[in-house]
């Protein structure tokens, strides 16, 4: 026993050091046993299943984008379950999809992921709006919630959130693309281009206006349209009188066909070529008149959507009879990306996020061959989360395919623009800078590009 | 100096279109004192009509028409005999009614069609002059919206039912004793006032294209329209019409884009600021 009475300044401070040495060894200890001890328990739904949810618009004009997206994550989940669910530590478990509507918005998206969260559901996927995951993001670090999203804007998917997958090609990374092959295959030099107000159709325009700029090109027009906008003869009338050449949409659905619609019967004719961002696809080609409007447009899709195999045969069966649609570049943002985070949970022998997170480039690289979208790896950033290295293809859209037998998009005969790279080499500052940093070259050109890439 | 011109014929044409997606409403709240909130719901569902009528059936435009009048006249003597005849005098009821109608519309909408873009069969056709290019469709649409918006004028000021329907809109009860049937009027002017919408419809969705989304823009337009001209007064949603039409061709022709859509808005502020029962609108005013 110490005698407190006696006690010297030496004796003090060594038992100190003891003590605090303790404390720590203690302290750390129980933090290593604190995640040893995240039991998969801990992340389950009620039932005792694993929550992978669903967060897209379940009314209103942007279903015909986010009924084929939310399908693509129910099929791979289903698959996942038909294979025997999720094993971690020889225990399986089955995924169930809650889904919630993002109602295009984000109170709507931030009320669905809320509820998700409140019921212990701790991945979600989708996101089609800017609004909806922006008014999640960080909130979902605060809960460790994985979301799984792919609408592109730096002020979008460059913040910082670890917790975050993101599974589509990067608009910095397609625009150049798409300027090289409109001024050196179209022989295109003006163009018009309407984008949706926001930081999705900023990153678009910057990232295809730089590139195209600087080959001698020239963007006559920038103008800006809204969700709910019909008329565009204000914008139309101003590219005729600027004598365009070339028409850069960047907006998919209702809104683009409408601009497109009043730009071939407002003076932009047929000869001249549609350049296309966001939601494309069979949907806006049913009618007649959809086809004579819009056929030959020109659109970078992932090379799963410019392909035919007896799988796309099945999946596209199986979202015709259940929506009455066919595949679009939206079913590829879910189905592949869902098999990803189920797969990093059995790779990471875990179902805590933070874990899974880590674990998705391994599994990338090592099941790369079962996925549809062929994907070249995962790059991990350290506060950005991960970005999926897709590769991209441009095509053209063939209004008058069978879409119940033969894919919409075709690809171009150039190589150059078939399979090329949707992502932003790992140099790029961009993955590790604030989006508000003005100094960092956010929209590099082709051969800034190429530079990079070495 | 041309583009000027060129914004100014496109405003001119789009306040024909306007006018024509708001005559309907305004003729509604002109004899019967109802805000139908569901009226842009009809004009999407008369537009379908119009749809399948064109698509499936392969008719013309002019049976078309005829075939989204019928479905949507119809519609609106439903909705008179259901809901608004029964709430009338109770705008809360009714406004519930009107909105309640819209959503389960659209959604049905959405369930029975799909939320594709749909397109009826529009020509390319530009007329050129004076270096200004005129789409043909929304040439032909604004002249077709005029003349029938002039036919409603016509109807409404110098026919019989005309004079009974305005008798019964300046005081349904003098009109009952003077031995009109006034429910039957309002039936037959709820059934003409949709039944406007739906050709509407099939007027302006070869210019503007369709799906269970264009609801809101046609009410958020019609309804503007409406307020700016004076609630009821169909010259004054004439008027309302071409200065909403020129008032957003400028505004998205000449202006940043997060200011253009909020121009009209403006507008609509200012007006019922300054002149609460809109340009042509009085207290006591009947169509």
């Amino acid at each position: 026993m110490t005698d407190y009475n006696d006690i010297s300044r030496r004796k003090f401070l060594s038992s100190s050091a003891q003590v605090i040495a303790g404390v720590s060894i203690t302290a750390g200890l129980g933090g290593l046993s604190f995640q040893a001890q995240a039991a998969p328990a801990d992340f389950l739904t009620a039932g005792g299943k694993i929550g992978y949810g669903t967060i897209l618009p379940l009314s209103g004009g942007f279903t015909v984008v986010s009924q084929p997206w939310i399908h693509a994550i129910k099929y791979a989940i289903d698959e996942q379950n038909a294979a025997g669910g999720v094993t971690i530590g020889g225990t399986s478990y089955e995924v169930e999809n809650p889904i919630g509507d993002e109602q295009y918005s984000a109170q709507g998206g931030l009320t669905a992921f809320r509820r998700q969260v409140a019921d212990n559901v701790h991945y979600s996927g989708g996101y089609v709006s800017v609004e909806a995951p922006a008014a999640v993001q960080g909130i979902n670090e605060q809960e460790n919630h994985l979301i799984v999203l792919g609408i592109t804007g730096k002020d979008l998917c460059l913040t910082d959130n670890k917790h975050r997958f993101f599974e589509y090609a990067l608009a910095q990374a397609t625009g150049p693309y798409m300027a090289e092959y409109a001024y050196n295959v179209l022989g295109k030099r003006k163009v018009g281009s309407i984008e949706l107000a926001n930081t999705w159709g900023e990153d678009f325009y910057f990232s295809f206006a730089k590139t195209f700029e600087k080959l001698g090109g020239e963007m006559v027009t920038r103008s800006y349209l809204q969700p709910n906008q019909s008329d565009f003869s204000a914008q139309i009338s101003d590219m005729v009188s600027k004598g365009v050449d070339c028409l850069y949409i960047i907006m998919g659905d209702g809104p683009a066909s409408a601009v497109a619609l009043q730009a071939r019967s407002g003076g932009l004719g047929t000869d001249i070529p549609i350049l296309a961002q966001g939601a494309w696809g069979p949907e806006m080609y049913l009618d007649g008149q959809g086809k004579a409007t819009m056929d030959g447009a020109i659109y970078p899709g992932v090379v799963a959507y410019t392909e035919w195999s007896d799988k796309h045969q099945e999946l596209n069966d199986k979202l015709y009879a259940d929506t009455g649609l066919y595949l679009n570049n939206w079913f590829w943002h879910g189905y592949d990306s869902t098999k990803i985070v189920l797969w990093a949970m059995e790779e990471a022998q875990s179902l805590d996020p933070a874990e899974v997170v880590a674990a998705i480039p391994a599994v990338v690289e090592k099941r790369a061959s079962e996925l549809m979208i062929k994907p070249s790896g995962a790059i991990m950033t350290d506060k950005k989360g991960v970005f999926l290295k897709i590769p991209m293809t441009i095509g053209k859209f063939n209004a008058n395919a069978d879409f119940a037998k033969e894919q919409a998009l075709v690809a171009v005969e150039d190589e150059k623009y078939v399979g090329f790279p949707g992502w932003m080499p790992e140099n790029w500052e961009g993955y590790t800078a604030d989006p508000a940093d003005a100094a960092v070259n956010w929209y590099p050109t082709m051969d800034e590009l190429a530079a990079m890439r070495g | 100096m041309q583009l000027f011109l060129q914004q100014a014929v496109n405003g001119l044409m789009l306040g024909g279109m306007f006018t024509l997606m708001s005559i309907g409403l305004s003729l509604m709240f002109g004899v019967m004192r109802v805000a139908n909130f569901a009226y842009g719901a009809l004009y999407m569902l008369g537009g379908y009509a119009a749809f399948w009528a064109s698509n499936l059936l392969g008719v013309p435009n002019s049976i078309a028409i005829v075939v989204a009048f019928a479905a949507a006249f119809l519609m609106g003597v439903v909705m008179e005999q259901v809901g608004f005849s029964r709430f009338r005098g109770n705008e809360e009821a009714t406004l519930i009614f009107g909105l309640g109608v819209a959503l389960i519309a659209r959604g049905g909408a959405v369930l029975a069609w799909g939320s594709q873009t749909r397109f009826i069969p529009v020509s390319f056709d530009t007329f050129r002059f004076g270096g200004m290019v005129l789409p043909a469709s929304r040439f032909w649409a604004a002249v077709a919206s005029l003349l029938i918006v002039g036919l409603v004028y016509l109807v409404v000021n110098r026919t019989r039912w005309g004079r009974i329907i305005r008798a019964v809109a300046d005081n349904p009860e003098r009109a009952a004793l003077a031995g009109f049937n006034t429910k039957f009027q309002y039936l037959l002017t709820a059934g003409l006032a949709t039944g406007l919408a739906g050709v509407a419809a099939v007027m302006l969705v070869p210019v503007f294209s369709l799906s269970p989304a264009v609801d809101d823009s046609a009410l958020y337009t019609a309804m503007t329209v409406v307020i700016l001209g004076g609630l009821g007064s169909i010259p004054g949603c004439v008027v309302g019409g071409f200065l909403l039409g020129i008032i957003t061709a400028f505004s998205y022709g000449y202006l940043p884009s997060p200011i253009a859509p909020a121009v009209p808005l403006l507008l609509l502020i200012v007006t019922l600021a300054l002149k609460p029962e809109g340009l042509f609108g009085s207290k006591d005013r009947v169509v």
